[in-house]
């Protein structure tokens, strides 16, 4: 039996070393992303996990805290591998993770790279070899969509070129530069141009659009981070202060307890959800304290009452956390609009079964935020400062960990609250379960805490899921949530309620051949169409997903998807579906590798759409929506032309079928200044990437 | 034990739970077979899996067989198919032809295909289709056109198989003024084999411009008899019956429409 395990595990290492790292926080990243349709802060992620996978994570000396946040394990696992110390103490040997439930075979295959037993502590000592041993990384990334977009057609915009035409060219690029020195020391800068902004124009003489830059220390002696330059703020749930973007509701059922741990660096491509100063954290003993100060512009609709008036206040309707799009003279005019200062602090300590902290900030913006007057938002933040204070929590007992957070706003002293559990309640089943509680009035600026919104306010709701391993090749999962809203929302005119439902049957015969079975319905209550009298009608959105994946031979892999959707308002039923086939060809051993697929899907209208995951270059945004019904094929091709030096090409085509009783003469796809004509779209991507180690 | 009955109860309803989500609109089964099991047959092994999912022809004995089909009890919808496929040593050869006469309209199919073990449980294939369309109508004009299938088909494990076909992807242009084109359909099916004698077939099809359907079958044979049933909501409800000898293969099939009444369909196969 041992000398069939050290066999096993020979051939695991051999797969894993002819792994490349690309390749293996691309698998996470599709495990993450394909199942999640929440938008996804992708560089970030990518940039986190690649540094996880250069800098293993000493599986002995890593706590709680570190366990949690690693991205490459779960929840789940994280519990079992801190009860599994507790009960054994350290591991001896790596492969003494396959005693472990939550642990199959194949995620030790998957998470070898990202785990080690030695420690790599770093001292003053070493510093100087800072510079030798790091490394450098240079990325950037051009994209152009063809044909040009209507805002890009400058003879169709003579008439109005105040506010409909694009100021720049249709290219996207971005040039990123990283400097990495293990976990400890980073710096950086990320610059992009979105396709339609200017570059080295009147409106951006210094050349791109927007431009981060960051300096990153952490873990080191007692200061555990400093941050100069960009970066971001996650604490507890997120509920207080969360810069970042976390996973929304998914089959990771685990992804319901965000695993924040403080300052980070900001690596993304985000162009407003950032800080901009300077943050320290000192870790004293078993206390860590954080304080924090940022000033920066953001964008938003800034609006003087009177210009005559300099002392009337700016009023903004609204404030772009997520913005960046600067294209046309409107958006330029949004760009910077506000200034923007926060300041704030942390206070973290560590107990024998998990740490407990406190949050607080204050946020002073340049102009009061008045967002248009109507019933559904009389409630939303009114003003030009506020501040927040939390209060979060994070357990373990046994082989049950206990999370949350409550947080108090300004803003007509509303509370935030969401409490959590994750169960091992045996070996074959684990579960999961969330309470929230987010009042009416409750500031969602800055805030990622779990729920069925993405904003946390007007709220409440209780989440069960569970993850049920039946046997070895089958494994059953899945979650049930219930929220209502106490307050009117903008689809619902009334308080409502509504359900979700996650179904989902896995299936793995063998190392070559894995499938599933998702069942999703949502069930919300929204206003019905028609009628004078707006009342709330039930509006179910039933999504079905069967997706095979099969290895053919040693670096052939196909996969195959069925997927449908039946969109029910009020009685009113429209319908969506989707079939793909999939090849990834990765030979041993190759410098070359490609991937692409023919998609073929049926859309009767956008609340039918059907998301799916594509390859695409490291870091690049791979969710697709398919919102219409046509063909769409892509190929991707990666070559490694030496040791740190990789291509990625890909080609993509949009071919929507045309209506065969369209009245237009000609089809055209999108709308607006989106809008382009005939029924072909196509995307041209070109990526390169050199490290230095 | 515990461990295969749940493992076989899971993988029997998952076949059967997917098969309650069936809608839509397909081009008729186009054997006696594959409408006994309402159109379930992208990985059923016989002579007529050039149309359904050619990489199957690599798993399939050598076989001659015509087929006779009457939609509806119209005589002017009815359809001769003959299909023959051998296995050689570098591949599966497939051959069919299939001419419907419909009023003044003649269709004529005349298709050849190739298939290939990539492997002891995986092939994939390809086949070459040219349409011939006859009119004297003065709407509809004659027209020849080429299209173009492939598919692969993959035996999981002893009891589980996958196909996947997708036939004419780049929609042949059928007429250039009214500009029309031939459906694109893709196809995804799957076979459980519960026991040796009873076997559960479901296949997802997907037409261009058309909702996905799902069509579900199960046959069960006995010795040389075989009995099977299907449903899809483009026929709502099938049932055939089967009988062979090593060499003679027969195949009837009736299928139930709501609206538009009963359609026979007849196999008669030679193996060798």
């Amino acid at each position: 039996m041992r000398f069939k395990s050290i066999l096993f595990f020979l051939a695991v290492n051999v797969v894993v070393l002819a792994q490349t790292d690309n390749e293996i926080v691309n698998q996470f990243i599709e495990r993450y992303i394909e199942n999640t349709a929440d938008e996804v802060d992708i560089q970030q992620f990518a940039s986190d996990l690649l540094l996880q996978y250069e800098n293993p994570l000493d599986l002995n000396n890593a706590d709680a805290t570190e366990l949690f946040e690693a991205r490459f394990i779960t929840n789940f696992q994280a519990l079992d591998i801190i009860t599994h110390r507790e009960k054994f103490g350290d591991f001896i040997n790596i492969y003494e993770l396959q005693v472990l439930e939550t642990i199959s075979l194949e995620d030790i295959q998957n998470i070898l790279p990202f785990i080690t037993l030695k420690s790599t502590n770093i001292s003053l000592k070493n510093f100087k070899q800072i510079g030798k041993d790091g490394s450098h990384q240079i990325l950037s990334l051009v994209e152009i969509n063809t044909p040009k977009v209507r805002g890009s057609l400058i003879s169709d915009t003579l008439s109005d070129r105040t506010s409909s035409h694009y100021t720049g060219s249709p290219l996207y690029n971005n040039l990123r530069y990283r400097f990495d020195y293990k976990r400890n020391i980073s710096f950086g800068i990320n610059m992009e141009k979105d396709a339609g902004e200017s570059f080295l124009g009147d409106n951006n003489p210094s050349g791109y659009d927007y431009y981060s830059y960051y300096f990153a220390a952490r873990d080191i002696g007692k200061l555990k981070a400093l941050h100069l330059g960009d970066f971001q703020a996650n604490f507890g749930q997120g509920l207080t202060l969360s810069t970042g973007l976390a996973f929304g509701k998914s089959s990771i059922i685990t992804n319901s307890k965000r695993n924040f741990n403080g300052f980070g660096a900001y690596r993304s491509l985000r162009e407003n959800a950032y800080l901009r100063g300077g943050a320290i954290a000192l870790e004293l003993s078993k206390a860590t304290l954080g304080v924090f100060a940022s000033y920066k512009n953001v964008d938003g609709n800034a609006l003087e009452i009177d210009t005559s008036d300099q002392e009337a206040p700016i009023v903004a309707m609204s404030l772009q956390e997520d913005g960046g799009l600067h294209r046309t003279p409107s958006e330029l005019a949004d760009k910077d609009a506000i200034s923007d200062f926060q300041t704030g602090f942390y206070f973290d300590y560590k107990l024998p079964f998990g740490r407990i902290g406190t949050v607080n900030y204050l946020r002073k913006l340049g102009a009061v935020l008045e967002p248009s007057y109507q019933p559904y938002n009389k409630f939303n933040f009114r003003g030009d400062e506020y501040y927040k204070n939390g209060l979060y929590y994070d357990f373990v007992y046994r082989n049950v960990n206990l999370y949350g957070e409550v947080s108090h706003s300004s803003f007509e002293h509303s509370i935030g609250q969401v409490h959590g559990a994750l169960m091992s309640i045996n070996k074959a089943l684990d579960a999961s379960l969330v309470y929230r509680n987010y009042s009416k009035s409750f500031i969602t600026l800055q805030s990622s805490s779990f729920g069925e919104s993405s904003n946390p306010a007007n709220e409440e709701g209780l989440y069960l899921g569970f993850e049920a391993r039946l046997n070895k090749e089958i494994k059953l999962l899945g979650y049930y949530d219930l929220f209502t809203s106490d307050w009117l929302r903008s689809a619902a005119s009334a308080p409502s309620s509504g359900s979700d439902f996650w179904g989902e049957l896995q299936y793995k015969p063998s190392r070559s051949f894995k499938a599933y079975y998702r069942f999703r319905t949502e069930t919300k209550q929204a206003n019905s169409e028609g009628g004078e009298l707006k009342q709330l009608s039930q509006v179910t959105t039933q999504r079905h997903r069967i997706h095979i994946a099969y290895t053919i031979s040693k670096g052939i892999e196909l996969r195959n998807r069925v997927e449908w959707s039946i969109y029910d308002e009020g009685g009113y039923k429209s319908k969506g579906s989707l079939i793909y086939q999939d090849i990834i060809f990765k030979p041993f051993g190759s410098n070359l590798q490609l991937s692409g697929r023919a998609a073929y899907s049926v859309i009767e209208q956008f609340n039918n759409r059907i998301y799916s995951f594509e390859q695409v270059p490291l870091y690049d945004y791979p969710l697709f929506t398919h919102s219409f019904s046509g063909m769409r094929y892509y190929l991707l091709a990666r070559y490694k032309v030496k040791r740190g030096l990789d291509f990625w090409f890909r080609y993509a085509i949009s071919q929507h079928d045309e209506p065969l009783n369209s009245l237009e003469p000609n089809y055209s796809i999108g709308s607006g200044l989106n809008k382009i004509n005939g029924n072909i779209k196509r995307t041209f991507t070109l990526q390169i990437k050199y490290q230095i180690k | 034990m515990y461990t295969c009955i749940v493992g076989r109860l899971s993988t029997v309803l998952f076949v059967c739970f997917i098969s309650l989500f069936s809608y839509a609109i397909i081009p008729p089964p186009n054997n006696a077979v594959s409408v006994s099991l309402g159109g379930a047959s992208s990985c059923y092994r016989n002579a007529f899996a050039i149309e359904n999912n050619v990489a199957v022809l690599a798993f399939s004995d050598n076989q001659l067989a015509l087929n006779g089909n009457n939609r509806f009890g119209l005589g002017d919808y009815s359809s001769l198919a003959l299909a023959g496929n051998v296995n050689t040593k570098l591949a599966a050869i497939g051959l069919s032809y299939q001419i419907a006469p419909f009023g003044n309209l003649t269709t004529q199919k005349t298709g050849i295909g190739i298939a290939k073990k990539l492997g002891e449980n995986i092939s994939a294939g390809i086949a070459l289709n040219y349409h011939t369309l006859n009119s004297t109508d003065a709407y509809y004009q004659s027209t020849n056109y080429l299209t173009v299938s492939a598919g692969i088909y993959y035996k999981i494990n002893d009891k589980l198989n996958t196909g996947f076909q997708f036939t004419n992807p780049n929609r042949s242009r059928l007429t250039s003024s009214p500009e029309e084109h031939s459906i694109a359909l893709y196809r995804l099916g799957f076979e459980y084999a519960v026991t040796s004698d009873l076997a559960l077939y479901t296949d997802f099809l997907q037409a261009t411009e058309e909702p996905l359907d799902l069509n579900a079958g199960i046959e069960i044979k006995k010795e040389k008899y075989a009995i099977r049933g299907g449903f899809g909501l483009n026929q709502l409800v099938a049932i055939g019956f089967g009988w062979q000898t090593n060499t003679l293969h027969i195949d009837i099939a009736g299928s139930f429409h709501n609206q538009l009444g009963f359609s026979p369909s007849l196999n008669i196969g030679y193996a060798f």
